[in-house]
């Protein structure tokens, strides 16, 4: 038997970790569906934020951002009790590799969730515009910004979320600590605030800045995925 | 075989276990007994690695447990005292989710011992009362057909029927060879059942000896008169019951409470009876 990883087990640990989090679906689907309407909420009851020739544009904008923000802060509901001595026995005692466990968190948390977020996201915003819904002038795809966003920006936003959202795990689902989680939440509120920059540089035209950032993102980022893992390999309840 | 050799472990500051070594070979029901925070959960958290020795080793079929390796986690299952299922699930909803990774689970032993324990596998764990919850936790623990089983205070919160029906379905599941360690400070709930007995102390094993060497070595007496030798001795409606040194050798009745009395209170003499 492969001890350390079986693409089979694997398989099954994500399969079993889509399904445990079932009970816990009223909190995650409260999130998801508040993260689904805001956009269209905030678009038709704020026109001013679909003027022309920036509709989609900032459409885009919107959706990347509360994907993000709750994107990354799903994790802390779906794992939470993993890091609790009494909850998280069974999580540790599960026929799964430390690796396996920790990898299944990261593809949930950083894939199969925000995937599912975007793909609802893009489908409703096309329904909204085929429709020809208020102020849903123009597709996504044909947003004039698309062609605008500079490579840097695309690696910092998912940069800014691949590091907060690892962040989170470590922080709330291994670590269960609180000045850790406080730590995380100032370190979260600072990518935000990176990314917010990043959007209002890209609107302002100030461009080619952000290969720097990129570089202190990754590093972050894999801090976070560092310190989550080693926490992960050494956990004792 | 489960193996502790040359443990050493605290918590931060506080000692738990020094330098002790015990061994569990398999197909034995093993009780485990000792005070209140003498480390009995702490050693079932060692011996399936959730916990890590500071100093020595514990191995599971020569894995070492705090390694936590699939083959090793697919061999044991650990029930805990306290309680935590998913609220929303039933327990057969429980045991799906677990049946992929243990290969030996069988539907039909869970279904059997869920019968056996009166609880309904399509009820929801949340209109449950905790001792049906225990039920529905010991029916899964014990249908995934891992080799060793490790129950800690297994009879909490069960009913007087279900503890009699918990000492059955155990006395099976031992007869094929299966490994069970219980610990628990309710010696009374598994009296019969465990053999060999293994006695914690602060930081050390007291005894570790089967019931036929216990037997052998200490005489239980019961309806006499209070003996001056005896190790240990307390008042019954039908007169003494002495624990006393086994001299010449006769057999008697063991009685787990008084032995647990006897060896705590006279743990240097027990420990030269023993050797």
């Amino acid at each position: 038997m492969n001890n350390s990883f079986d693409i089979q087990r694997f398989g099954r640990l994500v399969l079993h970790d889509v399904k445990r989090c079932t009970p816990r679906f009223g909190t995650v689907g409260a999130m998801m569906i508040s993260e689904l309407t805001f956009t269209p909420l905030m678009v038709l009851s704020q026109g001013f934020l679909t003027q022309d020739p920036h509709g989609a544009g900032y459409r885009l904008s919107l959706m990347v951002l509360m994907s993000a923000f709750i994107s990354s802060m799903i994790p802390t509901q779906l794992y939470s009790n993993v890091g609790k001595k009494k909850t998280g026995v069974y999580f540790a005692m599960l026929p799964a590799s430390k690796w396996e466990k920790y990898l299944s968190m990261v593809l949930l948390s950083l894939v199969i969730v925000p995937l599912t977020l975007l793909v609802a996201n893009v489908a409703i915003d096309t329904l909204l515009t085929a429709v020809h819904a208020p102020y849903y002038h123009k597709y996504l795809w044909q947003s004039e910004a698309l062609q605008r966003i500079e490579p840097a920006m695309v690696c910092n936003c998912a940069l800014a979320f691949i590091g907060s959202t690892l962040g989170f795990i470590y922080a709330n689902a291994v670590q269960n600590k609180a000045w850790r989680n406080t730590m995380c939440i100032v370190l979260w509120l600072w990518l935000m605030v990176g990314l917010f920059a990043m959007i209002i540089f890209e609107i302002a035209g100030l461009t080619g800045y952000g290969w720097y950032l990129v570089a202190a993102q990754a590093l972050l980022a894999a801090l976070m995925g560092w310190l989550g893992w080693n926490k992960m390999n050494k956990m004792s309840y | 075989m489960i193996e502790i050799k040359n443990l050493d472990f605290s918590y931060k500051k506080t000692p738990v276990f020094s330098n002790i070594n015990l061994s569990f070979p398999e197909g034995a029901i093993y009780g485990l007994l000792g005070e209140n925070g003498v480390g009995k959960t702490t050693l079932l958290k060692l011996i399936c690695g959730l916990q890590r020795p500071t100093v020595g080793n514990c191995t599971v079929d020569g894995m070492t447990s705090h390694d936590r390796l699939p083959e090793m986690l697919q061999r044991i299952v650990f029930m805990p005292d306290e309680v935590t299922l998913p609220d929303g699930a039933t327990p057969q909803q429980y045991v799906n989710e677990l049946a992929p990774f243990y290969p030996t689970f069988s539907q039909g032993t869970f279904l059997h011992l869920m019968q056996e324990l009166e609880v309904e596998p399509d009820r929801k764990f949340k209109e449950m009362s905790f001792g049906q919850q225990k039920k529905s936790l010991i029916a899964a623990s014990l249908s995934l057909g891992t080799d060793y089983i490790l129950l800690d205070e297994p009879t909490n919160g069960l009913d007087i029927p279900s503890k009699s029906q918990f000492r059955s379905s155990l006395s099976k599941i031992a007869d094929e060879g299966k490994t069970i360690i219980i610990s628990t400070h309710q010696v009374k709930d598994v009296e019969n059942l465990i053999d060999p007995i293994v006695i914690l102390s602060h930081n050390a094993v007291l005894l570790d000896a089967s019931v036929q060497k216990i037997t052998e070595k200490l005489y239980f007496e019961y309806g006499g008169e209070k003996r001056d030798d005896a190790l240990y001795s307390e008042l019954l409606p039908s007169g003494y019951m002495n624990v006393v040194p086994n001299a010449i050798g006769a057999e008697s009745q063991l009685n787990i409470e008084a032995l647990f009395n006897a060896v705590l209170r006279n743990k240097n003499t027990i420990k030269e009876l023993f050797k």
